[in-house]
């Protein structure tokens, strides 16, 4: 307890110790003598740490996670995964940068020094172009650099604003022209051009049917060769014969049949709400049908929407059937209702009637109760009751 | 003073309360819509009609499978069963197609049919070969699982500007499988196609059935076996894993030998191998039945109707309920078509 070793030994002690467990470039480090062996010896201990823990990260402006709406929340967790993926490559990439704690720090300390120099030219030049208006010449220069340095002290509270507004303008010129481009390229797929250059500038090759088959999946997946129509967003995407008409020689059609939904409802309607103009003119269609030349073209063009998806009314028969169905179930219901009807009041009357008679009964056994009492009185033994006239009439 | 509106039996108010009968409507009508494109998913049914020789009945077999998943791949039928039956029971479980196979005269014909008052298009069967043919003359057959989960993508191809009874034929088969809407389709449910291919000269239709495969460009073999079969090589021989990735000098498979044009850029990731905005290249190995087929007989109803397709000779109008006609009565039909053309534009 109080014995202290001796400097010396507990050195050699702890060397010995250390020796066993540090690695070969500290112990290296710890021979050199100096300043400079120690500042080795710190250089191999900072290498140790790894730099996550080391160096500063930009915590100050990491928002608060908690607070973040849904999509912002995606958005970082995404951003933090693709980060972890990155710094694996990075650190199994032989030819990228190294990427250890010294050489961060080596890094960023570097990168300090040299934003600084750029934020003093940055505000020289800025002090130039707004104080003198003309161009930097080198004796404007050489003043403005010695009344730089006097007003450095001044100006550092205004450095950090200056520089970000510097950088800020670059940054909105580019994001509006990456709007801009977002823009156009949203109305080109709305008007279904295709302007890639990718598929612009291949020529259109005759290759043989193996390829056609390959070609659906890049069609697919590039969604192009869309027939225009309506200028509709969700334009029905069949490759229809029109498009064709002009275009390549691959003659391919696909099923992408993207139905805008309304547009659906609207074309495959199932109940017609106005039974009897369909009728009017299924009637019609029947007699156009006997017209020889308009029969052919009348009876493949309902093929092909029945073929479709499409309900075509053309028979007046099952139009009239299902307008008797209608009729007839209407009736069923208005008889329902009037038996429904007819039974509540029925039900009603019964009640009523039930109830005056109680009301009356009960009147009427009053009335009994009270004749009783009174008569009650004239139960005397050896009369019976009232008496009907004088005893001897 | 009593609240008028509580009362014991007063539940939780959900707005105007829905009858179960209602409710249970909107849930089998959402059963039959497909949730992304709002359409309704179209399904089929595969069935024969008289007796049918084993292979025949292979290959309905066979065409339940390129039909699936909408289709009952266990149907069962009697003898007695008429098509009237099966209209009737088409109707409340929303199957809209059938593909009716029969062998009259020894001759396999096969009828496609759109269910209530479809039209129905007959085809004569003049070649096909079965699924487990195929396999067996293949040297790796691929049948990965849950290749049957989505149905097949359609392509059409050698139909364009042709005259009637084609077009509508177009319009059947696009409409045979449920629709995919490019933007949003999952790549990875994309993995058959099924391709019909019109042969002018010969007047046939060629009936192909694919898997697709995507495989990663520009990727060595190991590497991409390393990451399919997610197990630890043997690199027992070798000093460092350099030597192992590195040693057939050869980037890329042996057998790429494909044209630019047949490598897409993915727009999504579809598996480990193949990922996003990284080129893959488009394989297609044939599984399923292989037909070649001609068309013989169009009719207005469902096998029944106005015979639409070999255009009555003597008749100048619509033909009523005409007999099958084996061949068909091509230059008269052309010209017929070539005015029905003039008059629709």
């Amino acid at each position: 307890m109080g014995r202290k070793p001796s400097p010396a030994a507990a050195a050699a002690v702890d060397d010995e110790d250390l020796a066993a467990t540090m690695p070969a470039d500290l112990l290296t480090a710890a021979d050199c003598g100096g300043v400079h062996g120690h500042a080795l010896f710190f250089d191999a201990l900072v290498q140790l740490i790894p730099p996550r823990f080391y160096l500063p990260s930009g915590d100050e402006d990491r928002p608060w996670y908690q607070g973040l709406s849904k999509a912002a929340k995606a958005a970082m967790k995404a951003q933090s995964r693709a980060n972890v993926k990155a710094a694996r490559r990075a650190r199994l990439d032989p030819s990228a940068p190294p990427a250890s704690t010294l050489e961060l720090l080596k890094k960023s300390v570097a990168d300090q020094a040299a934003e600084e120099e750029d934020d003093d030219d940055e505000e020289n030049s800025r002090e130039e172009s707004t104080e003198a208006g003309d161009e930097a010449s080198s004796e404007d220069e050489d003043d403005d650099e010695i009344e730089e340095e006097d007003e450095d002290g001044d100006e550092k509270d205004e450095m950090p604003i200056a520089p970000a507004a510097v950088v800020s303008e670059d940054r909105s010129v580019t994001y509006e022209e990456l709007q801009e481009r977002l823009r156009r390229r949203i109305a080109e797929l709305r008007g279904n051009r295709c302007t890639r250059p990718e598929f612009l500038n291949k020529p259109k090759k005759e290759k043989g049917k193996k390829a056609k088959g390959k070609n659906e999946k890049r069609g697919k997946g590039e969604g192009k060769k869309r027939k225009r129509e309506d200028g509709t967003e969700d334009a029905e995407g069949k490759d229809g014969k029109k498009a064709k008409k002009a275009e390549e020689k691959p003659d391919i059609m696909y099923a992408n049949v993207v139905v805008d939904p309304k547009e659906a409802r609207r074309r495959k309607k199932r109940r017609i709400k106005n039974k009897k103009k369909e009728l009017e003119r299924a009637k019609r269609m029947q007699e156009a049908k006997q017209d020889p030349e308009k029969a052919n073209k009348i009876a493949w063009d309902t093929a092909r929407r029945r073929a479709a998806g499409e309900k075509v009314h053309d028979d007046p028969k099952l139009i009239k059937e299902r307008l008797k169905k209608e009729e007839k179930r209407q009736q069923k219901h208005a008889a329902q209702w009037k038996e429904r009807q007819k039974t509540v009041d029925k039900q009603r009357k019964e009640k009523q009637k039930k109830r005056t008679e109680n009301i009356r009964e009960r009147a009427h056994q009053k009335k009994m109760r009270k004749i009783e009492k009174r008569e009650k009185k004239l139960m005397r033994p050896g009369f019976e009751g009232r008496k009907d006239g004088y005893v001897n009439e | 003073m009593r609240h008028p509106r509580s009362g014991p039996g007063k539940k939780r108010g959900r707005g105007p309360r829905i009858p179960a009968t209602t409710l249970r409507k909107q849930k089998a009508a959402l059963a039959n819509v497909d949730q992304i494109t709002g359409a309704k998913i179209p399904k089929s049914f595969v069935f024969s009609r008289g007796k049918l020789p084993s292979t025949l009945r292979h290959l309905q077999q066979d065409l339940r499978k390129v039909m699936l998943p909408y289709t009952a791949l266990n149907l069962k039928e009697k003898k007695r069963n008429n098509l009237k039956d099966f209209i009737n029971v088409a109707g409340p479980l929303g199957v809209t197609h059938f593909l009716i196979l029969s062998n009259p005269k020894s001759l396999p014909h096969l009828r496609f049919a759109k269910s209530p008052q479809g039209p129905t298009f007959t085809f004569q069967i003049e070649e096909y070969a079965l699924a487990a043919d195929i396999a067996n003359s293949q040297k790796r057959p691929r049948c990965p699982p849950g290749i049957f989960k989505n149905s097949p993508l359609v392509v059409l191809s050698g139909f364009s500007g042709l005259g009637n009874p084609f077009e509508s034929l177009v319009e059947y088969f696009q409409h045979m499988v449920p629709a995919v809407d490019p933007s949003t389709v999952q790549l990875a449910a994309c993995q058959r196609i099924l391709l019909l291919k019109y042969d002018k000269d010969k007047e046939v239709i060629d009936f192909r059935h694919y898997s697709i495969k995507l495989q990663p460009v520009g990727v060595s073999r190991k590497i991409r076996k390393l990451v399919q079969n997610n197990q630890v090589p043997d690199l027992r021989d070798f000093k460092d894993v350099s030597d192992y990735v590195t040693k057939r000098a050869g980037y890329g498979s042996e057998s790429e030998a494909d044209d630019e044009a047949a490598t897409v850029s993915l727009p999504s990731d579809v598996d480990k191998l193949n990922q996003a905005s990284r080129k893959s290249a488009v394989r297609l190995q044939e599984i399923g039945p292989r037909m070649t087929m001609r068309l013989v007989k169009v009719e207005a109803g469902l096998c029944s109707g106005d015979v639409l397709y070999p255009w009555p000779v003597a008749k100048g109008a619509v033909g009523k309920k005409g007999k099958v006609t084996e061949e068909e009565i091509e230059g008269q039909e052309e010209t017929e078509d070539g005015s029905e053309d003039e008059m629709e534009e």
